[in-house]
């Protein structure tokens, strides 16, 4: 437990501020939320442009260009900031979180268990001070479209390159594999519309379960941190191996942590 | 450029005779010229082409063989005038074997095929026009390959006895390079490339039809270097294939500007706007067109205002298709569907679904109200 600890007045319910993120994931997850945006809007123009700025000659007007550079840009600031979120998930400060994003079999089973339990209600709520199974398997499908989408996307970007290169020769061969630069165009056009898929799952689940379990992931992936009642945390103390260092808080420093900020100075 | 050569078409008849007996000197640097430049080597390099061809002693002995096609390739290549057909066929190659243009035929043919392998074994260069077909016709008598015999053979057994025993082997024509439209799908013949059938490498001089700006310009590097030029991964030589249509189209401003032609007819197709949306494969095709253009560079497809069908690609027939659209559909079991709309099908679910379950909720709050109250009873 990092952050602090906090009591309710009149309701015994002890709540806890747990951290879960350090600000540099959070910061990737809406750097990575701004660009595919970015992609999804300019992409659907260049796969069909229904719209052109300015009439005459076309030193007028530069519509797709644009809308190419800032597919480009933006496909490059995703690659970066997924690389750069591929290595966190191993070093992280705060949560190493490669294991909860891996359909392993023990978080399938656990997946099953919490799609019934939101599915349907019943059962046992679960609470997870990271990501849950069901989450992480749905990031794990997002993170598969989003390798497919960046690999089909550099495989086309490839074909206008220097012939002569061994970049181009290597994509070349990946994409005669494929079975064509067509093959690849439907596969990049088709993750997106799967990447789609999982993120309205995704949003609808985060704002779902923040309404019907007060669960607060979405203020855990804007500030990093994550309010439990101190009953969950039984439950995650031993889940992904990470186990809760500090005892129980005394009565003294629940005292302390619910006086307000102003009467303690 | 334009006036020179129109002058020179209308003297076309005459030249042609002379040319017979000797060329003059202008249309031989003009033929320098122009395969310099598709070779894409500087000026300096026309004077060592020059040498190259007169050096040539013996002139490069060609066996052009057909296979499985329509001699559209052939067409194609008699269709040639810088350099004029007469010129290629007498004077810059020695065609000693070419079944539609050879005046022999029957058992004649067949001893001038012989006799052609025999004089320049192993130095001739083979050029194949057509894809082979490998399957058994049904009934009691089917051989594999039975679909095409020519003299007897087969013509697997001919495309492995002739290209087994040439220096190079250079395929005209999508058919030869890649099987071409009787290699698609469901390819009854069982149809496959030259590579393919004989196992030898081919340089593919890729196109529906070829055309012969490259497969002269890849004859006169081999003439020069010994060698034929450098190929991407299908074979194709990267001097003509390098780049895609899109990269050197002239309409290449339209689709930076985002100015497309609607339909065929509307008023964009009358200022020659960008012909991507009526699918046009421009953008996935590799192929010199945009830059030499068909038939001396009189015209081209999209010159012509209809789109690329990426006829230098392999297997275009079944991938760039449709061909007035976009993207190739999608099969999925029973239907046949475009990416759009299984992808919107797709969010439509996946939209359908929150909303299902969201009312669920609703109507079923207390239930997981429950669920919440259970831990805490529990603990």
């Amino acid at each position: 437990m990092t952050a602090g600890t906090s009591a309710l007045k009149g309701n015994e319910e002890v709540y806890l501020v747990v951290r879960t993120r350090s600000i540099f994931a959070c910061a990737i997850h809406w750097i990575v939320f701004c660009s595919v945006i970015v992609l999804a809007v300019t992409g659907l123009y260049i796969g069909n442009p229904t719209f052109y700025f300015g009439k005459g000659e076309p030193y007028q007007a530069f519509a797709m260009a644009d809308m190419r550079f800032y597919h480009f840009t933006a496909a490059a600031v995703l690659i970066a900031s997924f690389l750069t979120r591929f290595y966190l998930a191993f070093t992280d400060s705060c949560n190493k979180d490669i294991k909860q994003f891996l359909p392993t079999p023990r978080n399938v089973i656990n997946a099953f268990k919490l799609a019934f339990n939101y599915g349907l209600g019943g059962g046992k709520h679960l609470a997870y001070r990271y990501v849950n199974p069901l989450g992480g398997i749905g990031i794990f499908g997002m993170i598969v479209f989003i390798t497919m989408l960046a690999g089909t996307g550099l495989l086309m970007y490839a074909q206008g390159g220097n012939p002569n290169s061994f970049w181009y020769s290597l994509c070349s061969s990946l994409t005669i594999m494929i079975g064509g630069i067509q093959n690849v165009r439907v596969i990049h056009h088709l993750s997106m519309y799967f990447l789609f898929f999982t993120v309205i799952i995704h949003i609808y689940m985060q704002i779902w379960k923040n309404i019907v379990f007060t669960e607060s992931d979405i203020s855990s992936i804007i500030g990093g941190y994550k309010i439990f009642p101190y009953r969950d945390i039984g439950h995650f103390a031993d889940y992904y191996g990470i186990h809760l260092d500090d005892a129980p808080p005394s009565r003294e420093e629940m005292d302390r942590a619910s006086t307000p900020m102003k009467d303690a100075e | 450029m334009c006036e020179t050569r129109n002058r020179f078409v209308g003297l076309e008849p005459k030249k042609r005779v002379e040319a017979l007996e000797d060329i003059d000197r202008r249309d031989f640097i003009l033929f320098c010229t122009t395969i310099a430049a598709t070779l894409g080597l500087e000026a300096s390099w026309v004077p060592k082409i020059a040498e190259a061809v007169e050096r040539a002693a013996r002139k490069p002995s060609v066996i052009w063989m057909h296979f499985a096609e329509c001699t559209g390739d052939s067409e194609a290549f008699i269709r040639s005038s810088y350099p004029s057909t007469e010129e290629l066929i007498l004077d810059i190659l020695s065609i000693d074997y070419h079944e539609t243009l050879m005046a022999a035929s029957g058992e004649a043919a067949e001893e001038a095929l012989r006799l052609a392998m025999e004089e320049n074994d192993g130095k001739y260069i083979a050029v194949c026009e057509g894809a082979i077909p490998m399957a058994t016709p049904p009934g009691p008598n089917g051989k594999p390959g039975d679909y095409l015999r020519v003299g007897g053979k087969t013509g697997i057994e001919l495309a492995r006895e002739v290209c087994g025993r040439a220096a190079a082997v250079m395929c005209v024509g999508n058919c030869a390079s890649f099987g071409g439209v009787q290699a698609q799908y469901p390819n009854p013949t069982g149809a496959v490339s030259i590579s393919k059938a004989t196992g030898v490498p081919t340089l593919n001089i890729s196109g529906c039809p070829h055309n012969v700006v490259n497969s002269v310009a890849t004859i006169i590097n081999f003439l020069l270097l010994g060698s034929l030029p450098k190929a991407d991964k299908l074979g194709r030589p990267l001097f003509a294939y390098g780049k895609r249509i899109h990269d050197t189209c002239p309409r290449r401003a339209h689709f930076d500007a985002g100015q497309f032609v609607e339909e065929f007819g509307d008023e964009g197709a009358k200022d020659q706007w960008c012909l991507y949306k009526v699918g046009c494969k421009g953008p996935q095709t590799y192929h010199n067109c945009s830059s030499v253009e068909y038939n001396d560079g009189t015209s081209w497809p999209i010159k012509g205002g209809h789109g690329c069908i990426g006829c230098s690609e392999p297997q275009f027939w079944d991938n760039m298709s449709p061909f007035y659209e976009r993207l190739p559909n999608i099969k999925l079991p029973g239907v046949e569907a475009t990416a759009d709309k299984v992808g919107l099908t797709l969010v439509g679910a996946a939209a359908t679904g929150a909303a299902a379950h969201a009312t669920y909720t609703l109507l079923n709050r207390k239930k997981f109200d429950e669920t919440l109250k259970d831990d805490e009873g529990e603990e």
